[in-house]
């Protein structure tokens, strides 16, 4: 399916598309949507110079970008065009770049650039929201202002969701990835997902939407806390340890050394002998296979406390998105059962607000367990989920 | 005042018809079944009357059959053996055939005496969708740019080269009936209600999407030789789906108009799709409304019908209406009322006063 309706609201306002001839009539009562049209010359960058040109222009806080192009050029121009003028919008405090339907363009074909400088370039952006993930990067974003970045695609390129992770926003409360598929553009698995899943890099998290996804199962059972062993308790003498992911402080060569000073084993990979696993940053398979197999998990900051160390700088490993968020988003994607299962018997979702998983693949009887959850449950608009699983769509991926 | 209706009596066109009659005090019309009609010697005789109208020929198999053996004789080729196949329920075949048959029959039916609600001439200018754009263009209604013609798959390869999407249509296919929305990017795909099966292709109420090229080649190879052209493709404005209109006009009047509304390129309502609130739209969106109700005024102003279909669709700004095809037989609109009255009863009135 494509995305059907253009925005009738956005940033609490409603939706108008801007029209030359009568210029910006309502600066703050309307958010003006540019965009090119069937049978009409004029380009969407010229219509962003026009708006930009009159006199209200700088009394805008909120615009929308729509199609630029009917025959599939990028975003580039709009992008330089919004560049050029960002003094007059310095004020804007909210941004759509590719407001655009299936009937327009679908999703997928929708080709976007480096939108990164722009954000970078308004400095009172709150809300930054863009459809289209071909072509689409962001990066070196950096903003104490943004609040809200929400990122739609048929197919989210791996670079994108690195480039997401790598930005710098200390006060985002919203963030919304449509991941969508590998047949446009999707290439991630859940180990690339997990520093997004950690909640280290946003600390103000309050929404974490990963809709649209294919993955959806996987992402629910990432969720499942790692059995988390007490250090007062562990015994190092005779036990397999074995370590994964990045250390902060520890150089990982010394740091196996001294817990086999002390009488441990090292083990290269994790199984029903592992005793107990060190889980540094990005823990990828290997902490997957320690939940499985209920093997429980040291943080680096326990093993600096095993093994003598100054343990003040290093946080806790195996922190989740969950200690911060108060509304998950797993919507328009292929969740079932298998998925659903994982959060149901996690603890952890039931202190959210607000478990968002409309779209599914889920059966009646998993819905009806979810609905009885202690919070706000949305498993509205079921799709067929005794269809075979590679016949499972998500939402929006053309 | 003797009226007389052409149809097949089994279809539900000529129960609304008789019901408008009844509604209207005016005598019981005639009747004349299409079958009667094309096998009849001479039939203008039987269908004579004060007041005529000419409904649908279609969903009857035996009609079916008349038609395409008389286009088969009009081009001086043997009735096509296919007469002796069974029904085949939703085939699409013989659309040129079809069309010289019927074109044929109605012909003969200008000997009439007496006065057509829509003329022989302007159903056929109608449902020739090439000539049906030609009227159009007179009239001064504003329609999707026309592409090119396309006789075969190289044609399309063509236009592909400059255009990323398009809409293919038969130059005599009825309602969606074999209309392709085609995309060439992300991939070359056609979406279609087309049901390929082999080399046959049918109707059907779904809507496919065909990726596979060797398949796009047997779609287009199977409809080419009946005529196919291509359109520019409109992006449509879109409330809960993308939206067309289909309007009745009467006596140059635009009147019942439901709004169609999609989750996939093809709008029309044979298709599964539903109806969207179309007072709640012209309450929203007034101008947009009646740019709508213009453009299906002008392009039945290029026919010389006392009532057609206007199909229209907005572009997605909603600020310009433009005319996607007008249908002779475009009035099947059960359950929408104007101050009561169907589109039969209003169309009926309208001839009356004539």
């Amino acid at each position: 399916m494509t995305v059907g309706d253009n925005l009738e609201e956005f940033y609490g306002k409603v939706v108008e598309d801007f029209d030359i001839a009568k210029g910006i009539e309502k600066p703050t009562g309307v958010v003006y949507r540019l965009r090119c049209e069937y049978d009409d010359e004029v380009t969407t960058h010229d219509r962003i110079q026009k708006f930009a040109r009159d006199p209200k222009a700088n009394q805008v806080k909120a615009l929308v970008i729509g199609i630029w192009d009917f025959e599939g050029g990028d975003s580039s121009e709009v992008v330089a065009a919004l560049l050029q003028n960002k003094e007059t919008f310095k004020g804007l405090e909210a941004l759509m770049i590719g407001d655009i339907t299936g009937e327009e363009n679908e999703i997928s074909w929708i080709e976007q650039c480096d939108l990164g400088p722009l954000v970078n370039a308004l400095p009172n952006l709150e809300h930054f929201q863009c459809r289209g993930g071909t072509g689409l990067e962001l990066k070196g974003i950096k903003s104490s202002k943004l609040k809200t970045l929400i990122v739609e695609s048929g197919g989210l390129p791996n670079e994108v969701i690195r480039d997401v992770m790598k930005s710098e926003l200390p006060n985002l409360e919203h963030l919304e990835l449509w991941l969508g598929t590998e047949d446009y553009g999707f290439q991630a698995n859940i180990h690339d997902l997990r520093p997004l899943l950690s909640g280290k890099n946003w600390p103000k998290l309050r929404y974490l939407g990963l809709r649209d996804s294919t993955i959806a199962d996987a992402i629910a059972k990432s969720f499942m806390a790692a059995e988390k062993a007490d250090v007062g308790s562990v015994q190092v003498e005779g036990k397999t340890f074995v370590l994964t992911g990045k250390l902060l402080q520890l150089d990982r060569k010394k740091a196996e050394a001294a817990l086999e000073a002390k009488g441990a084993k090292i083990g290269g990979s994790v199984s029903k002998t592992t005793d107990y696993l060190v889980a540094g940053e990005k823990a990828g398979s290997k902490m997957e296979k320690a939940k499985s197999l209920g093997i429980p998990v040291l943080s680096e900051g326990d093993l600096m406390v095993l093994i003598g160390g100054d343990t003040s700088n290093v946080s806790d490993a195996g922190g989740s998105v969950l200690d911060t968020i108060k509304v998950l988003d797993l919507s328009m994607g292929t969740l079932s059962d298998d998925g659903a299962k994982a959060l149901l018997n996690n603890p952890r979702i039931r202190e959210l607000d607000k478990l968002d998983l409309h779209y599914h693949y889920m059966s009646d009887e998993m819905m009806e367990a979810l609905r009885a959850l202690p919070i706000q449950v949305d498993v509205s608009d079921q799709q067929d989920f005794e269809e075979d699983p590679e016949d499972r769509y998500v939402a929006v991926s053309e | 005042m003797k009226i007389t209706i052409i149809g097949n009596p089994e279809n539900r066109r000529v129960t609304y018809f008789m019901d408008a009659a009844r509604r209207l005090g005016v005598p019981t019309p005639q009747v004349v079944s299409w079958l009667d009609c094309l096998r009849h010697p001479s039939p203008a005789q039987i269908c004579d009357a004060d007041l005529i109208r000419i409904d649908s020929p279609g969903e009857n198999f035996e009609v079916e059959v008349e038609l395409v053996g008389r286009g088969a004789r009009r081009q001086g080729a043997l009735p096509p053996s296919w007469t002796s196949e069974t029904e085949d329920r939703g085939s699409i075949r013989n659309q040129r055939l079809w069309f010289d048959g019927f074109k044929d029959i109605l012909d003969e039916l200008t000997q009439c005496r007496g006065h057509f609600m829509t003329p022989p001439s302007e159903i056929l200018a109608m449902f020739d969708k090439i000539q049906a754009r030609e009227r159009h263009r007179n009239a001064g209604a504003p329609m999707p740019g026309f592409l090119g013609d396309i006789d075969a798959m190289d044609d399309l390869d063509a236009l592909a080269k400059d255009h990323q999407r398009m809409f293919i249509k038969p130059r005599f296919g009825s309602s969606a009936s074999g209309v392709i929305a085609f995309r060439s990017r992300p991939r070359r795909q056609m979406t279609t209600s087309v049901e390929l099966q082999g080399t046959r292709l049918y109707n059907s109420l779904k809507i496919r999407t065909y990726i596979e090229a060797s398949k796009q080649s047997a779609i287009i190879d199977a409809l080419a030789p009946d005529g196919l052209f291509a359109e520019e493709w409109i992006p449509k404005a879109s409330r809960g789906g993308a939206f067309d209109f289909r309007v009745f006009v009467v006596a140059g009047k635009a009147e019942h108009t439901v709004m169609r509304v999609s989750q996939s390129p093809l709008t029309n309502l044979h298709l599964g799709n539903q109806r969207g609130d179309i007072e709640a739209f012209q309450a929203a969106k007034p101008c947009a409304f009646r740019a709508v109700q213009d453009a299906a005024v002008i392009a039945a102003s290029g026919f010389s019908a006392l009532t057609c279909g206007v199909d229209v669709a907005l572009e997605a700004t909603m600020k310009r209406a433009y005319v996607l095809e007008t249908n002779a037989f475009g009035d099947l609109l059960p359950n929408v009322f104007i101050d009561g009255k169907d589109t039969y009863t209003r169309s009926l009135e309208e001839a009356l006063k004539r």
